[in-house]
């Protein structure tokens, strides 16, 4: 290069070196705006990493070893103890059979509570008030007023023999599963009828009217548009009232305890018993299990969801 | 495709790292931790503060009350009388044998001529249980103090001029009259004496004053010792006046200098009627407190320095008490026990009244220790500075830090001067007891004396170098015989040092809190949980030593936690088990191995009349059952027992029958659990155990026993001297007997004390070798001497009997018939040491609980025993509930 004179003169680079440049000055760009996307993004990434990652990583983990102070690897023997084992057994069942009859409960007598509330009916404001109180009420205050009414010198057995039927022990016998049932969906309803409610008020009202136009009933008008429309409203209120129905745990912990009537017995309180216990092998592979339950469920779910949620599009 | 095999092999690769983390480690075990130079350590320098003359002495001594530059204690002194004892029981009895009265008395070393010659001869008064008496009635209580008229004439003159008696009750009775008081004075004074001493911190006596002299009121006696805040100490006296109906009591306080002389003029302080005094402090603040009890229970009286009263603090409720008091920063704070819960709550000068109740259950769980430098506590694992505001401990000093007997040093009166320097002085002495129950002195026991030790830090650790080995338990301070043996082991092994981690350091006070029914057992177990937590967890101790079991065991056995001591001793030459008790070690064997191994047992059971048990030494429920339908219709099975009690008892030995672990099923709803329900329903009571004692529903056993109206009782044998116990209440032979089962096996035997060692341990070698020393001769022939529960030694088992017979010998010589419970004394006899073998031979089953189950059969069945469901029912109920934690266990 000629050396400068006087006047400072700019030296333009050629264009292979333009182009360079130009990659460079691209990919510095683009790396700065990771490390500024990923800045932003940390202190959620770390969170999810703590609480959840790490924790799922130390539990599949704990759930191949022999035992807390043996770290010996046993493969899937803690795996096949859980599946074998009776309390486990009974525990799934009584899960399973609880979810299965209560969560379609949930979302039915929501849908239908919904569209009578959906009406003009007078005073419907207040109902849809008193349906939604149980939401409000905290868990401790329901408990006590379920044991009050339901406990064996309760107020039901009071009315119960005072019309000549026989004292039952509601909470220790076969009936203390519907007594759940229904304790689960008084908390429920509330929240799926609102649910329902919001997706009612979405369903467009020109259809609805050229379908009372063409002579459509309000059967054939439900079938046919509303609950069309429904569907996603549908599978989302039944995927909540699901994991909700895994959350009874807590009120019936309350009003039975550890061990409870074998009606009773939950996953959860295998899994809070065997954390007792300091039995951590077993707690986690039933964990895991749990876990692999749930994924399978809610996937069958969402691609039931999605296949007829295309429907609707279409 | 390629995304698929991409997502395959991410899986893949996942799955083996996952796989490799869990396989890469293996068994854990404890970490060797070695003592450095560095580490803290506290030498310990021992000052004798009195040395009794006689083991008949009692001296009891104040807290060290801090001066500034100086300490000083004041010791109040009993001797006894030469050749005498110093204390006895004066029981007398009514006509018809039952036992009316029981006092203490200062005896002369004329008393058992003296006895001789009254007309009254208490063997006399002994009457089997079926025997008539002669027409007087049964003295209650209330009438406890009258004596039938000819009774009190032949105690009058024949007694008045030979004893001394200390109990009001005799006074009531106005046996002794106006005269004899001089009397009583001149004779007391020789045997009680006060010593004011004055230390420097380092433990070097400054001056010892006998305060006996000044003690101007013969008949005020020392209560307790303070400071006034003028670096003068105020000593506190009681004096008692009686009249026929009642007393009165008043407290002189005389304010002395450093050097022994009277400041000012002594403070009187008069008290209510029927109010007596026990302690007295100084706030800082000019007020006088003093705890007080009256009529209706405990009080707090507030004066000020003149000793006039300001106001009386009456807590409601029946019965409540101040169990502290604590001025801390210008403030006062009590401590409040009432009949369903304690607190502490601040003095309210203004109101008059107590104030709210504060945060401070440390103060109620540890020992005080209140000092012009703030408040430390005295814990099971050291001093530690507390401050009231944030809650919050510090540790000034672990007792582990130091080479002296743990248990003496917590139950003694401490005095930290800084962080480097602590005082600990012992605050009794009452003669060398036997432990047999009946107060028998040892005299071939040397006279220990009481000491003072300055704990003061050293710059380095002369232990430097040893591996320490954690000992893990509940209590262990307060066994003062295991702390010995700490001592012991770590001044002897050069290799290794004990630390001891006391668990009830960790004891969650708020569980203690309110006084509901099982709230300590929920206080234990939670220690327990924490306990089994921290070993689960391999940060636990590398020894455990459980005092009792409130817990399950078991657990640990399931996680292998416990080292089996057969094969840890299989090589050791020194361990046989032909040693030792056979059936008591194969009663603590699972499964063939012995994972506890106990120092010590007792035996429990029942125990009734040979003429309605027979000789057999256990039964099954029928046979239980048919002895019951047999019994005269005005005679009780059992007294004061709640049917929660009656149940535990019953399934004790039995639970086992319905449990099968193997199938996980639980068999409750059978005839034989019915007819225990019905047992536990028929033979206990339905109130609560905390309603038991009130009066209404304590049945007096003692008076039923007299009568021969009684078939049963609890029966604890740890000694000979428990046979004579029984046939002494029952006032006739009696016959010990097994709670039912199907084996019909004889007492269950639990242990006193017993060790495991922890398999994630590394010190295991150093761990039995501890433990060996326990089960040695030379330990277990001391328990022989102590009474600390049967050795579990062979032939210091032997020695145990040796022991006790020769102080229940010597017992018996000294009291003659005046000791003992209900009737009269039985005399310890061969064939009662044959029987007492053979009870301890045919023990072969430990005493088992599974709290959980236990839990639920006691929910469950008040239902049935208010009659609201059938037995059928609350059966079925426990065998689905069982079942479940049988299932989980499996």
């Amino acid at each position: 290069m000629e050396e400068s004179t006087q006047e400072a003169r700019v030296v333009l680079p050629d264009k292979r070196q333009r182009k360079v440049q130009k990659k460079k000055s691209k990919r510095l760009r683009r790396i700065k705006e990771n490390l500024l996307f990923s800045s932003y993004l940390a202190p959620s990434f770390l969170g999810v990493m703590t609480f959840f990652f790490v924790p799922l990583l130390i539990i599949l983990v704990h759930s191949f070893q022999k035992s807390s102070t043996n770290s010996e690897f046993v493969g899937f023997s803690n795996y096949d103890q859980v599946l074998n084992n009776v309390a486990f057994q009974t525990a799934s069942k009584n899960t399973l059979t609880f979810s299965g009859i209560s969560v379609p409960l949930a979302v039915f007598i929501a849908l239908i509570f919904a569209l009578i509330l959906n009406t003009k009916l007078p005073g419907r404001s207040v109902f849809r008030s008193i349906l939604l109180n149980p939401m409000m009420v905290p868990v401790a205050s329901v408990v006590l007023v379920w044991q009050v009414m339901f406990s064996f010198n309760g107020t039901l057995n009071t009315y119960v023999m005072a019309l000549g039927g026989p004292k039952t022990d509601w909470m220790k016998s076969d009936w203390s599963r519907f007594v759940v049932m229904l304790l689960f969906l008084w908390k429920t309803l509330g929240y799926n009828i609102v649910l329902f409610l919001a997706a009612l008020n979405n369903v467009p009202g020109e259809l609805l009217e050229s379908a009372t136009i063409d002579g459509a009933g309000s059967v054939r008008k439900f079938f046919s548009i509303k609950l069309v429309y429904l569907y996603p409203t549908v599978f989302f209120v039944g995927i909540m009232s699901l994991i909700s129905s895994f959350k009874i745990f807590r009120e019936v912990y309350l009003l039975t305890g550890d061990y409870p009537y074998d009606a009773l017995y939950m996953l959860q309180h295998y899994v809070n018993n065997s954390f007792r216990n300091l039995d951590y092998q077993r707690l986690t592979a039933a964990a895991v299990i749990m876990a692999i339950a749930m994924v399978a469920i809610v996937g069958i779910l969402f691609v039931a969801e999605f296949r007829l949620g295309r429907e609707v599009e279409e | 495709m390629k995304k698929k095999v991409a997502r395959v092999l991410s899986m893949v690769l996942v799955s083996g790292m996952l796989f490799s983390i869990a396989a890469c480690n293996s068994e854990k075990k404890s970490k060797v931790v070695k003592i450095s130079e560095d580490d803290p350590y506290f030498t310990d320098k021992t000052v004798v503060l009195y040395q009794p003359e006689s083991t008949s002495d009692q001296v009891s001594v104040t807290n060290m009350i801090d001066l500034g530059d100086k300490f000083a204690v004041m010791l109040d002194i009993y001797l006894s009388p030469d050749d005498g004892m110093m204390g006895g029981a004066i029981t007398t009895y009514s006509t018809d044998g039952h036992v009316v009265m029981e006092s203490e008395a200062i005896l002369t070393d004329n008393f058992e001529e003296d006895l001789e010659s009254t007309d009254m001869d208490i063997d006399d008064t002994d009457v089997a249980a079926n025997e008539e008496g002669d027409g007087d009635e049964y003295i209650d209580d209330e009438s406890e103090g009258e004596l039938e008229g000819e009774l009190e004439g032949e105690l009058e003159g024949e007694l008045e001029d030979e004893f001394i008696d200390m109990d009001e009750g005799i006074y009531d009775e106005g046996i002794y009259d106006e005269g004899y008081e001089d009397e009583y004075y001149d004779d007391w004074s020789q045997y009680q004496k006060q010593i004011l001493i004055f230390f420097d911190y380092d433990g070097n006596k400054l001056s010892e004053i006998d305060m006996s002299d000044k003690l101007s009121d013969p008949d005020a006696y020392f209560m307790s010792m303070t400071k006034d805040g003028k670096g003068n100490l105020l000593l506190c006296f009681q004096k008692d006046e009686y009249t026929e109906f009642s007393y009165k009591s008043s407290i002189l306080l005389k304010t002395i200098d450093t050097e022994g002389q009277s400041v000012g003029q002594d403070i009187a302080i008069e008290l209510g009627e029927y109010e007596s005094a026990y302690s007295v402090d100084t706030d800082g603040e000019g007020h006088l407190i003093v705890q007080k009890w009256g009529e209706r229970g405990g009080m707090l009286g507030i004066y000020d320095e003149s000793g006039k009263l300001l106001f009386d603090i009456k807590p409601e409720g029946e019965y409540a008490d101040f169990g502290g008091i604590y001025p801390i920063n210008g403030e006062l704070y009590v401590l409040l026990y009432q009949s369903d819960s304690m607190g502490v709550y601040k003095v309210d000068f203004e109101a008059k009244k107590l104030g709210a109740e504060i945060d401070a259950s440390n103060l109620i769980i540890s020992t005080p220790i209140i000092t012009d430098d703030g408040v430390f506590l005295n814990k099971a694992s050291g001093i530690y500075t507390y401050d009231l505001d944030t809650g919050k401990e510090e540790q000034v000093m672990s007792w582990n830090d130091t080479d002296i007997n743990v248990a003496e040093a917590v139950h003694s009166s401490v005095l930290p001067i800084s962080k480097d320097k602590i005082l600990i002085s012992q605050s009794y002495y009452y003669g060398t007891m036997s432990y047999y129950g009946y107060g028998a002195v040892d005299t071939e026991e040397e006279i220990e004396p009481l000491t003072l030790t300055v704990l003061d830090r050293a710059a380095k650790n002369p232990h430097a170098g040893k591996t320490i080995m954690t000992l893990g338990g509940l209590d262990i301070g307060y066994d003062s015989a295991l702390t010995e043996q700490i001592l012991k082991f770590n001044k002897s092994d050069k290799e290794f040092r004990i630390e001891i981690a006391d668990y009830v350091d960790r004891l969650d006070a708020s569980l203690l809190m309110n006084d509901i029914e099982d709230s300590y057992e929920k206080a234990l177990i939670d220690l327990n949980q924490k306990l089994y937590l921290d070993i689960a967890n391999g940060d636990g101790p590398d020894l455990l030593y459980t005092p009792y079991n409130p817990a399950n065991m078991d657990r640990y056995i399931a996680k292998g936690l416990l080292v089996d001591f057969y094969e840890l001793a299989k090589d050791d030459d020194s361990f046989a088990k032909e040693n030792f008790l056979p059936n008591i070690l194969t009663a603590f064997e699972v499964d063939g191995k012995l994972y506890e191994m106990p120092i010590s047992f007792v035996l429990s059971g029942w125990s009734g009349p040979e003429r309605l048990i027979g000789s057999r030494t256990g039964w099954t429920f029928d046979e239980f059952n048919q002895f019951v339908d047999g019994l005269p219709s005005d005679t009780i099975v059992f007294a004061n027992r709640t049917q929660k009690t009656m149940l535990s008892e019953l399934l004790s030995a039995s639970l086992g029958k319905f449990l099968d672990y193997e199938k996980s099923q639980a068999t409750f709803s059978s005839e034989d659990f019915y007819s225990i329900l019905e047992l536990a329903k028929t033979l206990g009571s339905p109130i609560s155990e905390n309603e038991m004692y009130d009066e209404g529903n304590y049945v007096d056993e003692w008076e039923l026993m007299s009568k021969g109206k009684l078939a049963m009782s609890s029966a604890y044998v740890y000694s000979p001297a428990a046979i004579v116990d029984q046939n002494s209440m029952f006032a006739e032979p009696v016959t010990f007997v097994g709670y039912p089962s199907e084996s019909k096996q004889g007492l269950l035997c639990s242990s006193n004390g017993h060790f495991s060692i922890i398999s994630t341990s590394s010190n295991q070698d150093g761990a039995w070798r501890f433990i060996k020393s326990m089960i040695d001769e030379d330990f277990q022939n001391s328990l022989a001497k102590q009474g600390y529960g049967i050795p579990v030694r062979a032939s210091s088992f032997e020695k145990h009997i040796e022991e006790a017979v020769k102080q229940y010998e010597q017992m018996y010589s000294m009291y003659g018939d005046m000791g003992g419970y209900g009737m009269g004394n039985y005399e310890l006899t061969d064939e009662d040491i044959e029987l007492y073998r053979e009870i301890v031979s045919n023990a072969t089953v430990r005493e088992q609980t599974d709290a959980q189950i236990m839990a639920i059969i006691n929910e469950e069945a008040p239902a049935f025993f208010t009659g609201q469901k059938t037995a059928q029912d609350v059966a079925a109920i426990i065998d689905n509930r069982v079942k479940t934690i049988l299932s989980e266990r499996s």
